[in-house]
């Protein structure tokens, strides 16, 4: 069967903010936040002061994604900052994918906001791809409430060009005879995996736009930016193959979750809290994958931004909160030297599968405590996350799960793997 | 320096001295092989500073000296060397060979700078049959662990006790002990552990036709002498754990069976067995008169069935198919008794008719 492939990029349009306004709409206030310069920014006071997401109007004030709220402040005082949910987010963007679903089995979430559906041969079942894409953009609209760009093309690359075209509300197509008139008069640093550092090298050498660099000779390009410059070569020029992969499709590697702390932590009891926070949470989503690693990793930021970590390799394989912990604290002591800390975080990694499990002999054994994690993770999903936790954390000013959305690796946000 | 020695003569001494040469020093001279010529005599000496190698072989010395030379380079020359007379002298740190009429200048380190090696001191020191050392040494060393997370299980625990000597390797999975006695020496005590990579040195390094080895040892090093070799070598630091707590006293199922059947039915049942991230896993199922051993994978199946003798509780129990064939592979005897207590519990392995040797084996179970 060789049919046309048909390519859905459909990204939500300032996604954060759009869910945030139809969710206050839909509980009856009056405003809507798309059509005010507003911003959803983290808790200053927490120290997650960043904006991130803008609606649009903020942004013809140059409001950046990522920003600390004080500079998008200064740029607009009568800014409106509302906080994030997190939880809203998820199940909105569970929603959008759920009506995804009925479009193609192909369905790939590329990030909390974004998604790629493969259309291919879906045209007998439901139609004229351009006019389906109008269709779910209507519906996801109509229905839930916020506003969708679809990109359609032949591959992932070229569907994500045309989804981020003009915004919001739009359905954009880049078929590969339109690339020269769509996609290559767009400045360069519009490409994906085009990032500051790429772009720079490329401005410097003479190339501006798409299509200059479309032109370029690849094997030039190679000398200066490695594999990387064939990479947007490719790119460039609408070549892409890659699947449109459906959830659990691509390898997990890692499970890992890190926070950045309300206040600079200088003890060593509350340090191991916050990795406990962290362990909680590693645990759990470890579990829930029903894998087990054998690396853990410990990583901190202190208060003048200087990076550190360590890592150690068990001997068997675990998904036990305490000793994911119990390693997790053992690093820490081994690494830090009293500073204050602003941020931490927990990996683990070198997975396996927990259904067949060698026993050991002269290690600890974490039986009972395996028990109790399942019994936990039951507790939590039936009852809520914060129904139950350690006494350790009574008292102690911070939180007994860390660990959200923004740092969920299931939704990468920057990969050259589409 | 000046001598004169065959092919044969510094082959035997590089070879022998050649697993002791640092391969990732960051000290060059470690890289190197010591050659002392003294006393009529060729000694070659190496160290990683962890182990250290001396082996004397005869040569017709006409001056004395010693001189480092880079191993790698002077063993690949020694290899290609004529069969013939060869005349070796020290000019201003360069090794002069000649043979025949041809000659080769090799240049080398100073002698001062190689370490020494350290004479023990408050050593005490026992003997024993080289051949019994070694078969020892076959039977525990392959348990032993290769990853250095917990270093104490790289290597094999020696002790020494009431004129026994055991040697006991595990990695946590499976553990194998053997006990030997050594009559001579009753008051004798001495607990260490000595690298894994010492332990297939000196199994590697022991002929036949040295009888008998004679071990050193103070709380730090152990000193083996054989033949014309002496090797040295650090102990592990650390606390062995209480290995004898683990040896199950009791079983509910006691199985004998023939060891060459039990071998050729894993092997060919691991062939079908998912290799997964616990290594090969089969499942055994022990019956009054019969095991079966059942593997199903994408590609077919396998039914392997042999007979056993089985006293007690039958039982189905899942291994790792490697821990199984290691040591079924060094086993002399013909039948094994293997002792169980139901699916969770250490399996234990004794050779039927050897009551000094027996191997711990921990299953894999579903979680």
């Amino acid at each position: 069967m060789s049919g046309q492939r048909y390519i859905f990029h459909i990204d939500v349009n300032s996604a954060y903010l759009s869910w945030e306004a139809a969710y206050r709409l839909q509980q009856g206030e009056a405003l809507d936040l798309r059509t005010v310069p507003s911003v959803v920014g983290g808790d200053q006071a927490s120290r997650h002061g960043i904006v991130l997401a803008k609606s649009i109007p903020a942004k013809k004030f140059n409001i950046k994604t990522g920003e600390t709220l004080f500079s998008a402040k200064m740029k607009y005082p009568g800014l409106l900052v509302v906080p994030p949910h997190y939880e809203l987010y998820r199940q909105c963007s569970e929603a959008m994918v759920t009506i995804l679903q009925e479009y193609s089995p192909l369905v790939q979430r590329f990030s909390v906001d974004e998604c790629f559906i493969d259309f291919s041969g879906m045209e007998w079942v439901a139609g004229d791809p351009v006019a389906a894409a109008y269709t779910i953009k209507d519906r996801i609209k109509d229905e839930l409430g916020f506003t969708v760009n679809v990109g359609v093309s032949v591959n992932k690359l070229l569907a994500k060009m045309a989804s981020e075209l003009k915004k919001p509300d739009k359905v954009h197509t880049i078929f590969p005879e339109e690339i020269p008139q769509k996609m290559w008069p767009l400045p360069v640093e519009e490409l994906f995996m085009v990032g500051r550092a790429t772009s720079k090298k490329l401005y410097s050498r003479g190339i501006r736009t798409i299509g200059e660099l479309a032109k370029a000779n690849p094997e030039w390009l190679k000398l200066f930016l490695k594999s990387h410059g064939l990479l947007i070569w490719n790119y460039a020029n609408g070549i892409d193959y890659s699947p449109v992969q459906p959830q659990g499709a691509l390898e997990m590697k890692g499970i890992g979750n890190s926070t950045t702390l309300s206040f600079d932590l200088d003890d060593r009891e509350s340090a191991q809290r916050v990795l406990l926070s962290l362990a909680e949470t590693v645990g759990t989503r470890l579990r829930q994958a029903g894998m087990q690693g054998r690396v853990v990793s410990v990583s901190c930021r202190t208060h003048e931004f200087y990076d550190y970590s360590h890592q150690r390799k068990l001997l068997n394989p675990t998904d036990c909160t305490k000793e994911i912990w119990e390693t997790a604290c053992e690093l820490f002591d081994e690494m830090w030297q009293n500073e204050p800390l602003r941020h931490m975080g927990l990996r683990v990694t070198e997975f396996s599968q927990n259904d067949l499990i060698q026993t050991a002999l002269f290690t600890k054994s974490y039986d009972k405590q395996r028990k109790l994690d399942r019994t936990l993770d039951a507790i939590r999903v039936k009852y809520g996350p914060h129904t139950i936790y350690r006494s350790s954390f009574l008292h102690s000013g911070l939180r007994a799960l860390t660990g959200g959305v923004i740092e969920n690796e299931e939704y990468p946000l920057m990969t050259s793997l589409l | 320096m000046k001598f004169f020695c065959t092919k044969n003569d510094l082959l035997t001494g590089v070879n022998t001295v050649q697993k002791a040469v640092s391969s990732k020093s960051t000290q060059p001279i470690l890289q190197g092989i010591l050659i002392t010529a003294e006393n009529q005599k060729l000694t070659f000496a190496a160290t990683d500073l962890e182990i250290g190698i001396l082996c004397d072989t005869p040569a017709n010395i006409l001056t004395e000296g010693k001189m480092v030379v880079p191993a790698r380079l002077f063993s690949e020359i020694v290899r290609k060397l004529p069969d013939t007379q060869l005349s070796i002298e020290l000019r201003d740190y360069t090794l002069l060979i000649e043979y025949d009429q041809s000659n080769i200048n090799l240049k080398g380190y100073d002698p001062e700078e190689f370490p020494l090696f350290p004479e023990l001191a408050d050593a005490e020191s026992f003997t024993m049959p080289t051949a019994l050392l070694k078969t020892m040494i076959k039977q525990t060393v392959f348990a032993c662990s290769s990853e250095g997370s917990r270093p104490v299980f790289t290597g094999t625990l020696m002790q020494v006790e009431s004129g026994t000597v055991r040697l006991i390797g595990t990695d946590t999975h499976r553990l194998a002990y053997r006990i030997a006695e050594i009559p001579e020496n009753p008051e004798l005590h001495f607990y260490g552990i000595i690298p894994a990579k010492t332990m297939s040195e000196i199994y590697r390094l022991l002929k036949d036709e040295d009888e008998i080895i004679n071990i050193r040892f103070n709380k730090n090093q152990v000193e083996f002498e054989f033949g014309s070799v002496r090797l040295l070598s650090r102990l592990i630091d650390g606390q062995f754990p209480n290995y004898k707590q683990a040896i199950p006293q009791m079983c509910e199922t006691k199985t004998y069976l023939s060891v060459r059947s039990f071998l050729e039915a894993v092997e060919r049942a691991s062939l079908m067995a998912k290799d997964n991230h616990v290594g090969n896993i089969v499942r055994l199922v022990l019956k009054e008169d019969a095991m079966n051993i059942a593997q199903t994978s994408e590609m077919g199946k396998i039914q392997e069935q042999i007979p056993i003798r089985l006293d007690g509780k039958e039982l189905g129990i899942s291994f790792n198919a490697k821990f199984i064939l290691d040591v079924l592979k060094i086993l002399d005897t013909d039948e094994i008794l293997m002792e169980l207590s139901g699916p969770f519990s250490a399996a234990v392995i004794r050779p039927l008719e050897d009551p000094n040797y027996l191997y711990l084996l921990l299953p894999v179970r579903t979680a």
